[in-house]
């Protein structure tokens, strides 16, 4: 123990002294962002587990510091370390060298951001509008897992991006994006194994709510789980004319043990982001192989309703969101006012007669910048479960509404 | 007091590492900073304008380029990064309105010329030095601290320090970009 603090305390002094001598000689930027939120829910049901959801939460979500090394003019390292467990740990979550071939072409190794949809490239608070976020963003594309993820914000993975810019003419330009990476994986044979036992007042059984690719960025371990890399693409068109930016992505990549069943997804994004009006917008599409008739609750030795827990064989997700923003106000300096109000819609199994995560949602919010770098926010949902006819006995026992509703106040700084 | 054991310390390598890069780096050598001592950061809008100052800048004076626009389609890393990068130059050159809106919350810590823009953007700056021909002497924003010179001969020593901006103004034409060459040419001398 004397040991341990003595290293700990040596490492702590050497790593701040070497990085205040770094940043003297302009060689580490340090800067990031921060928020911290109050939220409360209705319509969830009760689960066994204490984070059932069902409590008022205060929570800080991220607290980020970025740090850039510049290597040379054309090799750049960057860290992004982010809180999470409301700051109790710090994870990365991007560590990579980028270098530059030339103006236009650069290679990027190590731990990235996926370059799948618009959300997961521009997922920190101050740059979105609501602190919320999309379904393409939570059950879809597994980007941020908040508030039932606590920690490891960002789709991030392990890997290799080519990334090419050309210019056309003085009207826009083209960015096209390609990754080989790891890949989501499951070390299970269901792709969405994930479960809550739910606190029905009974037989409390554990079953699988089928929350899509939520909890598989969780599951990446450090080694991959198979010999199959992932592939993933993206292709954005920005006009330089006016705000306009439409994208494409795919990705495809084994993600069982075997390294033979595939998850494929496509998605396609639109923007107008002007100064004072603002649109955004994703669609994804999912399709999963998988074995028909595995029951992972029942493997585990668990008790739980077979009809709802047994793998239904290959099926397709969904997912997309209109967003609409628009400033009414402006003050002098940074200050401003923003109305935003979200659609969006999911269905993460096509094939499952009941999951409460086929679903659609309106969210409205209100945002504040009442400083330089600083933003209050208010925001309020109203979500309705599309096939709640087809809820199970337990899920309503325990409290599981066809409406759910969440508000949330937050504070987000960036610095 | 104990040894430090670099076979079993990943801690110890990695502090090792961060001190040699941080004694035998350039600048901590007294050498010029970076590879590139000016960066013109530029948009699409003006890239025939980037072309023009090119030619204008004496070729002694090595030059880099970087497109604001580039910026839109990055990830959120992108900005950090570009900022980064700057740093390392002597002088950054912004042309037009574009270019500052993109930096917007950055701060360089070193000093900034500022083509063809009379924003307020430029208040996160020390000092401001304006230079512009009296046909756009209202171009320049009111209540900044601020200086104003007819060309880039008066600019003296000790006039522009580090987080300061200089601010030029007129007309694009021939003559117009090459007093801008020349206030670059002055800046990086003094």
């Amino acid at each position: 123990m004397k040991n341990f603090l003595r290293r700990a305390l040596w490492g702590m002094a050497g790593t701040a002294f070497l990085c205040t001598s770094l940043l003297a000689q302009g060689n580490l930027n340090i800067s990031g962002y921060g928020n911290a939120h109050v939220m409360g829910v209705s319509g969830m049901p009760e689960t066994v587990e204490q984070n059932s959801l069902r409590n008022t939460t205060m929570q800080i979500r991220e607290f980020t510091l970025y740090f850039d090394f510049t290597i040379t003019d054309r090799i750049i390292a960057s860290v992004e370390l982010e809180s999470g467990r409301n700051a109790k740990i710090y994870e990365s979550n991007y560590a990579y060298i980028e270098a530059e071939a030339t103006d236009n072409l650069k290679l990027r190794i190590g731990k990235l951001l996926v370059p799948f949809l618009y959300y997961n490239e521009n997922k920190p608070n101050f740059k979105q509008y609501l602190m919320s976020q999309p379904f393409t963003a939570w059950n879809f594309a597994p980007v941020i897992g908040a508030p039932v993820e606590t920690h490891g914000y960002g789709w991030s993975d392990v890997g290799v991006m080519l990334e090419w810019y050309g210019e056309m003419g003085e009207s826009g330009l083209f960015s096209i994006k390609t990754a080989v990476i790891n890949g989501i994986s499951s070390e299970n044979n269901a792709l969405d194994a994930g479960t809550i036992q739910l606190a029905d007042g009974a037989m409390q059984p554990v079953v699988r709510n089928r929350t899509g690719l939520l909890h598989n960025e969780e599951d990446q371990a450090a080694i991959d789980n198979n010999n199959s890399k992932a592939v993933v693409f993206k292709a954005v068109y920005k006009s330089i004319e006016n705000p306009l930016e439409v994208g494409a992505s795919f990705y495809r990549g084994a993600w069982n043990n075997r390294g033979d069943k595939y998850l494929t997804m496509y998605g396609v994004h639109l923007n107008w982001l002007g100064r004072n009006f603002g649109l955004r917008s994703e669609y994804g599409l999912a399709s999963v192989q998988q074995d028909a008739g595995y029951d992972p609750v029942a493997e585990e030795g668990l008790t739980g309703p077979a009809a709802l827990n047994t793998t239904t064989g290959d099926y397709g997700m969904k997912a997309f969101f209109v967003e609409l923003s628009f400033i009414p106000k402006r003050w002098q300096g940074e200050r401003f006012l923003r109305l935003i109000g979200r659609f969006d819609d999911v269905d993460t199994n096509d094939q499952a007669a009941f999951t409460p995560f086929d679903r659609s949602r309106f969210t409205a919010g209100l945002e504040w910048q009442f400083a330089k770098g600083v933003r209050a926010r208010f925001e309020s949902q109203y979500s309705k479960i599309d096939s709640f006819d087809q809820a199970p006995a337990p899920y309503r026992n325990a409290g599981g509404k066809e409406v759910i509703t969440l508000s949330m106040a937050s504070i987000i700084f960036s610095f | 007091m104990q040894k430090i054991n670099f076979k079993q310390s990943p801690l110890a390598w990695f502090c090792a590492v961060l001190f040699a890069m941080s004694v035998f780096s350039p600048q901590a050598q007294g050498l010029p900073r970076g590879g590139a001592y000016v960066y013109i950061v530029y948009t699409m809008k003006n890239k025939k304008v980037k072309k023009t100052l090119k030619s204008a800048i004496p070729s002694s004076i090595k030059a880099k380029f970087y497109n604001a626009d580039l910026l839109t389609v990055a990830d959120y890393s992108g900005k950090q990064k570009a900022v980064s990068k700057f740093e390392r130059a002597q002088l950054v050159v912004f042309i037009g309105d574009e270019t500052i809106k993109l930096l917007e919350g950055s701060e360089l810590k070193i000093p900034v010329l500022i083509v063809n823009s009379g924003l307020q953007d430029v208040t996160s700056r020390k000092v401001v030095t304006y230079l512009f021909d009296s046909g756009h002497a209202s171009a320049a924003p009111s209540g900044l601290p601020k200086i104003s010179l007819a060309s880039a001969a008066e600019l003296k020593p000790g006039t522009v320090g580090e987080k300061d901006a200089v601010v030029t103004i007129g007309q694009k034409d021939d003559a117009f970009w090459k007093e801008v060459a020349a206030v670059v040419e002055k800046l990086l001398a003094l």
